[in-house]
């Protein structure tokens, strides 16, 4: 019964908005399309965002940035151009600031890069690889582990991550190919 | 790209992008997003309006700031060949500076929602910014008998420092406007450094309008530095109250 009542919903609800169609429309003065694209990438962006300062502590705020930096920058946006790319770019640029301003308080991001897992410590998985693929992962130049964060670990094609980035799409495959083959490399390393 | 795939890395990679319990993110996500729009609503105010508006608007106020700098300049403080000095060759000068400060201006005023420009762009731009001037500096004059062109009488270093502090304060006004413009303080500590040399390139400018001595030596040391000097101490600004420049 509930099954058929789910299928009848699915049936006549309309069709999910796109997240350029919510981005629009909240441009348009529809404040509700915001908490939809909240609803969306909220816990992606909490997840990045973790994953680049390490910390769980900020990811509240930083996040809180990525979104109002979208507020800010909605009159930029131009209709066609997909809106993941920008959410992500934003959330790595607010990292970056806020990495800079830690490191002015005096926290190294050098030493936190070289000793801390760049991955949550909720992440913690079982799977002795995995350990090793993160350890193997925080020990890679910055613009490989991006790429390798940004494709493998938040799902996002090439071409978002080369936008993103702000490198050509061949740039991008040949940073994400030598960050694998140091992580297959680690790994092998590490079983050895 | 990745022609030899591992499935022991591929799998690994997958038990690191597994997102984590369900209820870890859910808990407080409606305070959350409560907070968040908070924050939105209160983004009122004059600055705040400024840096909400789109990029290209941004990069007019920024030219129109230039422009007035230079029309004040002209108003107040002109050069004292003006009505001798080529227009052309003076309107090129002009010109190929505000040119040059407004790409710089263009860098820097990036949204957070675009990456930062790249290492080459950078230091190519910065180079230009050093450059442009010196070159200028280098094409002969076409009249030292112009008044004022040879400057005063054994006065070449007071006359190189007045030009370099005029130059300089010049500067700041298109620095405090680039500075309410940005709406996110740039990351990288060389497009800081861009920042202040498009400020720089607007004192020099200014400079053009106003000076009229036209040795090579004077504008190499006392012109050209300007936009070279603003770089060097937006650096060291951020290296002493910013951290490692990154």
């Amino acid at each position: 019964m509930s099954l058929l009542l789910r299928i009848l919903l699915a049936a006549t609800s309309p069709p999910a908005r796109t997240d350029e169609e919510l981005f629009a429309a909240y441009r348009d003065g529809q404040a509700a399309a915001f908490d939809e694209l909240w609803r969306r990438y909220e816990a992606p962006l909490r997840r990045y965002a973790r994953r680049r300062v390490g910390s769980t502590d900020e990811v509240d705020e930083l996040v809180q940035q990525t979104f109002l930096h979208l507020h800010r920058s909605r009159k930029d946006f131009k209709q066609g151009l997909p809106l993941r790319p920008w959410l992500y770019t934003i959330c790595l640029n607010v990292c970056r600031h806020h990495l800079r301003k830690r490191s002015r308080r005096g926290i190294s991001t050098e030493l936190h890069d070289a000793n801390t897992p760049s991955v949550a410590a909720h992440d913690i998985v079982a799977d002795e690889d995995a350990r090793r693929v993160r350890a193997a992962l925080a020990e890679l130049p910055e613009h490989e582990r991006i790429v390798i964060e940004l494709h493998w670990l938040h799902g996002l094609g090439m071409k978002e991550v080369a936008e993103v980035v702000g490198a050509g799409l061949s740039a991008v495959k040949v940073r994400a190919h030598r960050g694998y083959k140091r992580l297959r490399v680690a790994l092998q390393e590490e079983a050895a | 790209m990745t022609d030899e795939r591992d499935p022991r890395l591929d799998a690994a990679l997958q038990a690191l992008a597994r997102p984590p319990e369900a209820s870890a993110e859910v808990e407080g996500a409606e305070a959350r997003l409560g907070a968040t729009k908070q924050a939105v609503a209160s983004e009122t105010g004059f600055v705040t309006t400024v840096r909400q508006l789109p990029t290209p608007a941004r990069l007019a106020i920024a030219a129109v700031a230039m422009a007035a700098l230079a029309t004040i300049v002209l108003l107040v403080n002109a050069r004292a060949d003006l009505g001798e000095y080529p227009a052309l060759r003076l309107a090129m000068e002009g010109a190929s500076s505000a040119a040059l400060a407004l790409i710089l201006t263009s860098v820097a005023l990036r949204g957070p929602h675009k990456a930062a420009a790249s290492s080459g762009v950078t230091w190519g731009l910065a180079i230009a910014a050093v450059a442009l001037p010196a070159a200028l500096a280098l094409v002969p004059p076409e009249n030292l008998m112009l008044p004022g062109a040879k400057g005063g009488e054994g006065t070449f270093v007071k006359d190189v420092m007045a030009c370099f502090l005029y130059g300089s304060a010049a500067a700041l006004p298109i620095l405090g406007t680039l500075a309410v413009l940005q709406r996110l303080p740039p990351t990288r500590a060389r497009v800081s450094a861009l920042a202040a040399a498009g400020a720089g390139l607007g004192g020099v400018l200014a400079l053009q309008m106003h000076c009229p001595i036209a040795l090579r030596d004077h504008l190499l040391i006392g012109h050209a530095t300007v936009p070279l000097a603003a770089m060097l101490v937006i650096l060291l600004v951020r290296r002493a109250f910013g951290g490692k420049p990154r």
